[in-house]
C-alpha cells in the first residue's frame, strides 16, 4: 500500500447506548469487504463475549479500512472505537483524540440523548468534524424531521446535513463514507518531524508482550527504532508494527497520520498509560501531545474468595486481568470477617461488575464483594490527610478534624413530566441543584452536584423507576467537599464485622442503619440460635432487630418410599450452604455483603 | 424342573394412581378415573403382581397405595387381592389406602375377606371450610363411618393435614380434639406441603410461616401423648405401639419392592422408581430410573431414614453395617450437637431430641 497522507481518514462513530454504533460499523467493514459476512459474527468490533452479552463496548479497538470513493481515489480509513459507557470518558478522550472526525449517530426514534451529548462534546473538544447520522428510518416510528431540528438546534450543526441511515438495511451507508472523503481532514504533521504518537489503547500479549495502539500524530516510526514513552519516561526498541485489517498486517514503518499497534517487549502495562505519547529516543518531541490525565480507579471494593483456600487463585486470576487492564488496581487486603482478599479500584460501577463476572465466569471463582466505597479524605487533627478507600479502617473520631468526600457533576436529561421526583430523588440523595435548562420542546436538563457516593447507592436504578426509564444520566467528577460523614458498623451477634461496615451522612443515619439491619435480617437465613443484627455508630447502637433462631426445618413426609427425592433435596441444601461465609458463628450469604447497596433510602 | 430360589424382600409397596378428584396439594403420580384405563392398567398390574409372585417370597407388610385404590370396583379390587391374598406371611400386614367417600359397606367386606387388615383413611381435616379448599367437598358422619368400619378392620389409620391458609389454632385444636373422638390407634398428621408439582404451587399457595408451623407442630405432640399416642415418628403417631410395619420398614432403611407407575423401591443397592408414564406402563414397559447406592450413599440414607424415628438407631448397628465407630466417626458433630440439646444417646441408642426433630433437616446436612 503505498502512503499518500492525503488519502488517510481517521475517525470515530459516537453514539448512545443501543442506537446503532455497533451495526454501523458492520455495516461499514461489509461495504467496504474488509470482512466477508459469512466470516463476521455480528458486532466485530466488540470483541470480548462479555461485551457483546451487555451490548456495550469496554475495551476500545481500531480498524483500518481500504475504501475505494466514487471519486476514483482509493482512501485508507481508520475506524476508532470508543467505549460507551460513562464509567471511561477519558478513554473515549483519547480515542477521538487520535480522530479528524466523528459520525455522530443519533436514533431516530430516540433523538439526541445525554449520553450522546456528552461524547459530542469531547469531539467537538478535540476539534472533530461532525457528520450526523439518523439511525434506524427503517422503522415506522421514526422522526427524521424532529431528529434534524434538533440537531440544528442543540447541537448547531445543521441538521439538513444529517444523513438519513438504516444500519439494518444498509441503506445509505455509503453516503456516510462518501461524505467522510470530502469533509473529513486529512491528518496534519510530516514524517520529517519528530516522533507524537498518541497512545489510545493497549492489550497484552503473552509472546509479543504490551501490544500498543497508537495514532501517528507527527513523524514517523520504524521497526527498530529506539522509543520512548514521555510520561513514564522508560525506553524500549521497536519490534513490531502494524495495522489491523482487523487482521494483523505487519509493517516496517508507521508513516504521520497512520494508525497502527507497536510492539517493543514492554512487560508492564502500567507502563503504558492511555494519553501518551511516544517519541524517539534520539530525536524526542519538544512536549508531549496535550490532553493526557493519569486516571485513578473511582471505586473501591474488597474481593475475597468464598473459599478461603483459593485465595492464590484469585490473585493470579487478578495478575491476569491487570495485564490487560490498567485501570484496574489490587492490592492484598484481609478482614477479619472475611479473611485474606483483596482492596480492589475500578473506574466505577460498570467497571467493577465486569471485573467480577470475568473472576466468576473466566476464573470459575465463587467470590464476595464488600459494598463499594468511594476514596474519603480525612483530615487528622496533626495535620496529615489521610485516603481512605474502606471504610472499616476509619481513624478513631478524636483523632479527625473533618472528613471530604468526592462530588460529582450529574446532567439527568428528562421529559417534563418527571422534573418533581427527580429533583425529590436529588434532593434525598444530598444533592446540590445547579442548573436547569430546555434542551427541546419537551425535554430538560437538570444539573446537580451529588455525593459520589449517593450515585453509587441505587442512583441510577430509582432514576429509572421514577421516570419509567426515560431519563438519562451522565456525570463526572468535580470535586471534594466537606461533609457531616460517620463509619456505621455492623454487629452480628454483637461482633463487629468489618466487611459490613459503611461510611453514611450522619443525619442519615439512623434511617440508614434500621433498614440496613432489616434488610440483613431479610437476607440472611435463619441460624441455629437467635443473631442480634446491630448497627452501631461510634460504638453506640442506633439500630437493631434479630435474625429468628430457626424453628422448623423438617420435611413432614418421606413420600411413599421415595427417599431419593428428599436426599436429592438435601443434597442441594449442601450445596447452596457452601456458598455461604462463616463468619464467626454466623452463616452469611453473598448478598449479606451488598445489603447496604439496596438499602431503600428513600423517606417512604 | 431345578425350582427356583426366591428372594427375600420384606415388604412390596403397589400403586393405583387414579382418583375421582384431584387435590390441589398432591404431587403423587395420579390420573382421573377413567374406566377404559384402570381396565388397562389393572391388567397390566396383574402381570407384575404374578411376575413378583414369582420372584419373590411371601411379604411380611404390604400396602396398597395413591391416587386412590379405594375407587376401585369391587371386581378389580378382587383381581388383585386374590393374588395378594397369595404372595403375603401369614402375619402380615396388608394396607389399604382409602378415601372416606368411597368405602361401603360392600367394599368392606371383600377387604375383610382377602385379609386385607389395615385400612389408611385420609381425611385431611374435619373442618368443612378447610375441606371445600382441597377439592373435597363432600359431608361425611365421619363417627358412623368409623364405627362401621371397625367392624370389619380394626387397624385403622386416619390421614390428616394442618398449616393450611385459614387455619386457626382453634381449627386445628377442633381437629385433634375430633381425632380423638373416633378413637383410633394411629394417626398420620403432616405439615401442608406446596410441592412444585402441585395445584396450590401453581396458585402460589403460601405455606404456612415457619414460627407458626413450629407452634402447631408442638401443640400437636404434646396434645397427642396427652392423650396416650407416642411420636414415633415425625409426623406419625401410635397408641399401644399400633406402628404402621410397612413405613417403619421404610424408615429402618430396610429394602422394598415396588410396582405400578411412579413407585418407588428398594432392593439390592439400587433406589429405583418406574416410570410415571402411563402410555408405557400400558404398553408392557418399565421404564426405571436407578440409582445405585454406594457406601457413602447408603450411610446417607441410613441418617435421612433413621433419624426420623424418635427412636432413632442402635449405635451398634450402624456400626456393624459401616464397619466403623459412629461415636468417632462424627465425634465434634454429636458433641455440638448435643450440647445444643439437639440429639441424645440412651441405651445405645442415637436420636434427635424434641427439639432436633423439629429442625432435622439442619442436622441432617452435618451428616451427610
Amino acid at each position: 500500500m503505498e502512503y499518500k497522507k492525503e488519502l488517510i481518514r481517521n475517525f470515530s462513530i459516537i453514539a448512545h447506548i443501543d442506537h446503532g454504533k455497533s451495526t454501523i460499523a458492520d455495516r461499514i467493514l461489509e461495504l467496504t469487504e474488509t470482512i466477508e459476512k459469512r466470516e463476521m459474527k455480528e458486532q466485530i468490533l466488540d470483541s470480548m463475549d462479555l461485551e457483546r452479552e451487555r451490548g456495550i463496548t469496554i475495551k476500545l479497538n481500531a480498524v483500518t479500512i481500504r475504501y475505494n470513493s466514487l471519486n476514483g481515489n482509493s482512501y485508507i480509513f481508520n475506524l476508532i472505537d470508543t467505549p460507551g459507557h460513562v464509567d471511561f470518558t477519558y478513554e473515549v478522550s483519547r480515542s477521538l483524540a487520535a480522530c479528524e472526525g466523528a459520525v455522530l449517530v443519533i436514533d431516530a426514534t430516540q433523538g439526541i440523548e445525554a449520553q450522546t451529548l456528552a461524547n459530542l462534546y469531547l469531539a467537538v473538544d478535540n476539534d472533530l468534524t461532525i457528520i450526523p447520522v439518523i439511525n434506524k428510518i427503517d422503522l415506522p416510528s421514526a422522526r427524521i424531521d424532529f431528529c434534524r431540528e434538533e440537531i440544528s438546534e442543540r447541537i448547531g450543526i445543521d441538521g439538513s446535513f444529517a444523513i438519513p441511515v438504516s444500519a439494518k438495511t444498509g441503506e445509505n451507508i455509503r453516503k456516510i463514507l462518501e461524505r467522510i472523503v470530502s469533509d473529513v481532514p486529512s491528518p496534519n504533521g510530516d514524517n520529517s518531524n519528530p516522533l507524537k504518537a498518541l497512545i489510545f489503547d493497549s492489550f497484552y500479549d503473552s509472546y509479543r508482550g504490551v501490544v500498543v495502539l497508537i495514532r501517528i500524530k507527527d513523524g514517523c516510526v520504524k521497526v527498530g527504532d529506539e522509543i520512548k514513552l514521555m510520561r513514564s519516561g522508560v525506553s524500549f526498541k521497536v519490534t513490531e508494527l502494524g495495522i489491523r485489517t482487523p487482521k494483523e498486517v505487519s509493517r516496517e514503518i508507521l508513516n504521520c497520520g497512520e494508525v497502527g499497534y507497536l510492539c517493543a517487549q514492554i512487560k508492564d502495562i502500567k507502563d503504558v498509560d492511555v494519553g501518551d505519547t511516544i517519541t524517539l529516543l534520539n530525536n524526542e518531541a519538544k512536549e508531549a501531545l496535550p490532553g493526557y490525565r493519569k486516571i485513578n480507579p473511582m471505586v473501591y471494593c474488597g474481593i475475597y474468595p468464598t473459599d478461603s483456600r483459593k485465595y492464590e487463585e484469585l490473585k493470579e486470576a487478578l495478575e491476569k486481568l491487570c495485564l490487560n487492564d490498567s485501570s484496574l488496581r489490587y492490592e492484598p487486603e484481609t478482614s477479619q470477617a472475611l479473611g485474606f482478599g483483596f482492596r480492589c479500584g475500578f473506574l466505577g460501577l460498570l467497571h467493577m461488575d465486569v471485573i467480577q463476572e470475568r473472576l466468576e465466569r473466566e476464573y470459575g471463582l465463587d467470590l464476595i464483594l464488600t459494598a463499594p466505597s468511594v476514596i474519603y479524605k480525612i483530615y487528622m487533627t496533626d495535620g496529615s490527610i489521610i485516603e481512605l478507600d474502606n471504610p472499616s479502617k476509619m481513624p478513631d473520631l478524636t483523632l479527625i478534624k473533618h472528613i471530604e468526600e468526592p462530588y460529582v457533576t450529574a446532567s439527568i436529561m428528562t421529559p417534563e413530566e418527571f422534573i418533581g421526583p427527580i429533583m425529590q430523588l436529588c434532593q434525598d440523595k444530598r444533592g446540590i441543584y445547579l442548573d436547569q435548562q430546555y434542551f427541546d420542546q419537551t425535554r430538560r436538563v437538570i444539573v446537580y452536584e451529588i455525593p459520589l457516593n449517593e450515585i453509587i447507592y441505587n442512583f441510577f436504578d430509582k432514576l429509572k423507576s421514577y421516570t419509567k426509564g426515560y431519563a438519562s444520566l451522565d456525570y463526572e467528577i468535580s470535586e471534594y467537599k466537606e461533609s457531616n460523614l460517620a463509619k456505621m458498623d455492623i454487629l452480628l451477634n454483637g461482633e463487629v464485622i468489618d466487611a459490613l461496615s459503611s461510611i453514611v451522612y450522619k443525619p442519615d443515619a439512623y434511617k440508614k442503619g434500621l433498614k440496613l439491619v432489616s434488610k440483613l435480617k431479610e437476607v440472611i437465613p435463619r441460624q441455629q440460635f437467635e443473631v442480634p443484627v446491630q448497627a452501631a455508630i461510634n460504638g453506640k447502637v442506633i439500630a437493631r432487630c434479630d435474625i429468628k433462631a430457626v424453628r422448623k426445618d423438617v420435611l413432614a413426609k418421606c413420600y411413599g418410599g421415595d427417599i431419593t427425592r428428599k436426599r436429592k433435596l438435601l443434597e442441594k441444601q449442601k450445596e447452596g450452604k457452601k456458598r455461604m461465609k462463616m463468619v464467626g458463628s454466623v452463616e452469611l450469604p453473598q448478598e449479606a455483603f451488598m445489603s447496604i447497596l439496596s438499602v431503600d433510602d428513600s423517606n417512604d | 424342573m431345578k425350582k427356583r430360589i426366591k428372594k427375600k424382600i420384606s415388604s412390596l409397596y403397589i400403586h393405583i394412581p387414579f382418583c375421582s378428584k384431584i387435590c390441589p396439594y398432591c404431587d403423587f403420580v395420579k390420573l382421573i378415573k377413567n374406566d377404559n384405563f384402570i381396565e388397562q392398567y389393572i391388567k397390566e398390574l396383574t402381570k407384575d403382581l404374578l411376575s413378583v409372585e414369582n420372584k419373590f417370597k411371601k411379604f411380611k407388610s404390604i400396602y396398597i397405595g395413591g391416587g386412590t385404590p379405594s375407587i376401585l370396583s369391587c371386581d378389580h379390587l378382587k383381581t388383585i387381592l386374590r393374588i395378594i391374598k397369595r404372595i403375603r406371611r401369614k402375619n402380615a400386614e396388608i394396607t389399604i389406602e382409602c378415601n372416606p367417600e368411597d368405602i361401603t359397606i360392600e367394599k368392606l367386606k371383600l377387604l375383610k375377606k382377602y385379609g386385607i387388615n389395615r385400612i389408611s383413611i385420609g381425611i385431611q381435616s374435619f373442618d368443612q371450610n378447610i375441606l371445600k379448599e382441597i377439592n373435597r367437598d363432600y359431608k361425611i358422619d365421619y363417627f358412623s363411618l368409623i364405627k362401621l368400619v371397625k367392624q370389619y378392620i380394626k387397624n385403622i389409620n386416619v390421614d390428616l393435614i394442618y398449616g393450611f391458609k385459614n387455619q386457626s389454632f382453634n381449627d386445628l385444636k377442633n381437629d385433634l380434639n375430633n381425632f380423638i373422638r373416633l378413637d383410633i390407634s394411629h394417626l398420620s398428621i403432616y405439615s401442608l406441603i406446596v410441592d412444585k408439582n402441585s395445584i396450590f404451587y401453581n396458585q402460589g399457595y403460601k405455606e404456612q410461616n415457619e414460627d407458626d408451623s413450629r407452634i402447631f407442630y408442638d401443640y400437636i405432640v404434646s396434645f397427642l401423648r396427652k392423650n396416650g399416642f407416642e411420636r414415633y415418628e415425625i409426623s406419625n403417631f401410635a397408641k399401644n405401639k399400633k406402628y404402621s410395619k410397612h413405613n417403619l420398614n421404610y424408615w429402618k432403611n430396610s429394602n422394598y419392592l415396588a410396582i405400578g407407575i411412579g413407585a418407588s423401591g428398594y432392593i439390592d443397592d439400587t433406589r429405583y422408581r418406574i416410570s410415571p408414564s402411563f402410555n408405557l406402563y400400558i404398553n408392557g414397559k418399565r421404564e426405571i430410573e436407578k440409582e445405585n447406592i454406594n457406601s457413602s450413599l447408603k450411610k446417607e440414607y441410613f441418617f435421612i431414614t433413621n433419624l426420623r424415628l424418635e427412636k432413632g438407631f442402635k449405635i451398634k448397628e450402624y456400626n456393624k453395617i459401616f464397619k466403623s465407630n459412629f461415636l468417632n466417626e462424627f465425634k465434634n458433630i454429636i458433641d455440638d450437637l448435643s450440647k445444643e440439646g439437639l440429639v441424645k444417646i440412651k441405651k445405645g441408642y442415637f436420636s434427635c431430641t424434641d427439639e432436633g426433630l423439629a429442625i432435622l433437616d439442619r442436622i441432617l446436612l452435618k451428616f451427610i
